[in-house]
């Protein structure tokens, strides 16, 4: 039987290119699925990267956002963050942590979040349809 | 000590080897939970849909549409519709597979793990959830008790009790007295008097511009105070007194039917009197023996009852430590006990506690004040983190923008916890 970490790392970079590439979310929720089935996501490993964020954990973590951030309705206020470009969701992240962006709740909750819990933010949202 | 990583993994890993709870007989484990507001329907919802249909759910609440207490002074205030503040559960059965049962738990048997409904039925569970809000302190403001409220409604749990005491402010005589009577701490929702005084203030100023507001608090201070007492000078000047505990403002006694209130030895003849006694755990938690004086204490890192780890206790009824008692802290507790309850029933991955809370307050139209903060779990108590604070002299614009938010807000937590 293949080593866990084994399958991780190919289903890792599989994913990646999935995303590169814009295959579809199927594919990589597939992937994803699999790597959660196997339960061994090496969390302390992972990188910063929007792009392989630990789904599973944003998901958990994104319970706080969806408090106030609606996911299934259009607004003119706080805005909808379903499906947003990883890329930008880790740059606003950022701006609100080190204060460059105003907003006092925003910068409470993103001043918690470390770089992997963004980039699995970012990552779970980004999936999310 | 808070809780770490490390620490959590090992929690995680050891939940995975542990074989799953199975209940008799359906072949799956059971979650009961008991009330249907922010703590209960956001956990329900979020064990049921994460589950998957792994784990079978009850919800037990006795009302048919949750009327919620956030948002309920602005309908007291004319700015929203009971309708606008009443949410039913149709959803969570029908999207989530939840078992919704509108009927009240009178008994729970914690060795036999069965939680015994007022219509008969008997709900077995493998954890159970307890989230039952808030009951009134018999005796603690003399002359007054729930046969009273009627005539001084509380209007702290919302529905008809808002829809009576709106009712009396629109009926109020011209140059009329409305009173409140303001609860010790600790209690639900923070600053929600203090808001509701504002809406009452609101209307009064069109409708009837000679009345005055009194509140008799037994506190030295209240939330948000600095930001209240700054708007209540700005919008409703000489409208409102507050007397504080420095000026016998928790002496206290009433007399419904004479409809009059005492402070400090002085009767005062009152057209309304909001009678906001003190509060303890919904009765339940007592009835399941996990309180502890008023309310029940909990485990900062799951929300488990200190009493006993296969119950749950969330939201008001709670014993946590710095979070205050509300709709947000009860939806966020709710989370993380949800995490914890599927992990330990299906050996799903589990992951370090995080806890949060906002407030935001309407002082008059448009204008919205807010307070928040983030909270850790350790070893004794929920602690706080972080967190602000709106400030006297903000900008109107803000102010405004503050508002929208907490409606955006409103739409948010509801539906996280209904649709």
């Amino acid at each position: 039987m293949m080593p866990a970490e084994v399958v991780v790392l190919i289903a890792g970079v599989i994913y990646k290119r999935c995303t590169l590439n814009d295959r579809g979310t199927k594919l990589r929720k597939a992937i994803l699925s699999t790597c959660i089935c196997f339960g061994t996501l090496p969390i302390a490993e992972v990188k910063a990267d929007a792009e392989v964020g630990d789904v599973e954990l944003g998901a958990y973590l994104s319970a706080e956002c969806v408090t106030c951030h609606q996911t299934n309705a259009e607004t003119d206020g706080i805005p909808q963050i379903v499906g947003l470009d990883p890329n930008a969701f880790v740059d606003a992240m950022l701006a609100y942590k080190t204060k460059q962006r105003e907003h006092p709740i925003m910068q409470m909750m993103a001043g918690r979040l470390n770089d992997e819990e963004i980039a699995a933010l970012a990552a779970y949202f980004n999936a999310l349809e | 000590m808070t809780w770490n990583r490390r620490k959590f993994l090992g929690a995680a890993t050891g939940a995975l080897s542990a074989p799953a709870v199975l209940a008799e007989g359906s072949g799956k484990p059971r979650v009961v939970v008991i009330g249907g507001g922010a703590g209960g329907a956001t956990a329900a919802r979020y064990i049921a849909k994460d589950s998957d249909g792994a784990i079978d759910v009850t919800l037990v609440e006795p009302s048919q549409v949750y009327f919620s207490c956030f948002f309920s002074n602005l309908y007291i205030g004319g700015l929203k519709s009971i309708d606008e503040i009443g949410h039913t559960y149709g959803a969570l059965a029908a999207k989530y597979g939840i078992n919704v049962i509108h009927d009240w738990a009178v008994a729970v048997d914690r060795v036999g793990k069965n939680v015994t409904l007022a219509g008969g039925q008997v709900l077995p569970y493998d954890k159970l959830i307890l989230s039952p809000g808030i009951d009134f302190v018999e005796g603690s403001v003399q002359g007054w008790d729930l046969s009273a409220q009627n005539k001084m409604p509380h209007a702290y749990e919302a529905g008809s009790q808002s829809q009576l005491l709106r009712a009396q402010i629109e009926n109020m005589p011209q140059g009329g007295v409305f009173a409140m009577v303001a609860p010790p701490n600790p209690y639900r929702c923070p600053p929600g008097p203090y808001e509701r005084i504002s809406m009452v203030a609101h209307v009064l100023t069109t409708t009837n511009p000679t009345a005055k507001i009194i509140i008799a608090d037994p506190k030295p201070k209240f939330s948000k105070m600095a930001l209240f007492e700054d708007g209540w000078a700005t919008y409703y000047p000489g409208m409102i007194d507050w007397i504080g505990e420095d000026f016998g403002g928790g002496d206290v006694s009433v007399d419904p039917d004479q409809m009059t209130l005492v402070i400090d030895g002085e009767e005062l003849a009152v057209d309304i009197c909001n009678v906001i006694p003190a509060m303890k755990a919904g009765r339940i938690a007592e009835i399941a023996g996990v309180t502890d004086g008023r309310w029940a204490p909990v485990n900062s890192a799951d929300m488990s009852s200190k009493t006993d780890p296969d119950v749950y206790v969330l939201g008001d009824a709670s014993q946590q430590g710095d979070m205050p008692k509300s709709g947000f802290s009860a939806n966020s507790q709710a989370k993380v006990c949800a995490n914890a309850v599927r992990g330990a029933l299906t050996g799903s991955r589990m992951f370090p506690p995080r806890y949060a809370n906002t407030c935001w307050s309407l002082i008059a139209v448009n204008d919205g004040v807010k307070v928040g903060a983030t909270y850790e779990a350790t070893e004794e108590k929920i602690a706080r983190v972080d967190g602000f604070i709106s400030q006297v002299g903000e900008d109107v614009t803000l102010r405004k923008t503050t508002y929208e938010e907490s409606e955006n807000w409103y739409a948010a937590i509801t539906g996280d916890m209904f649709r």
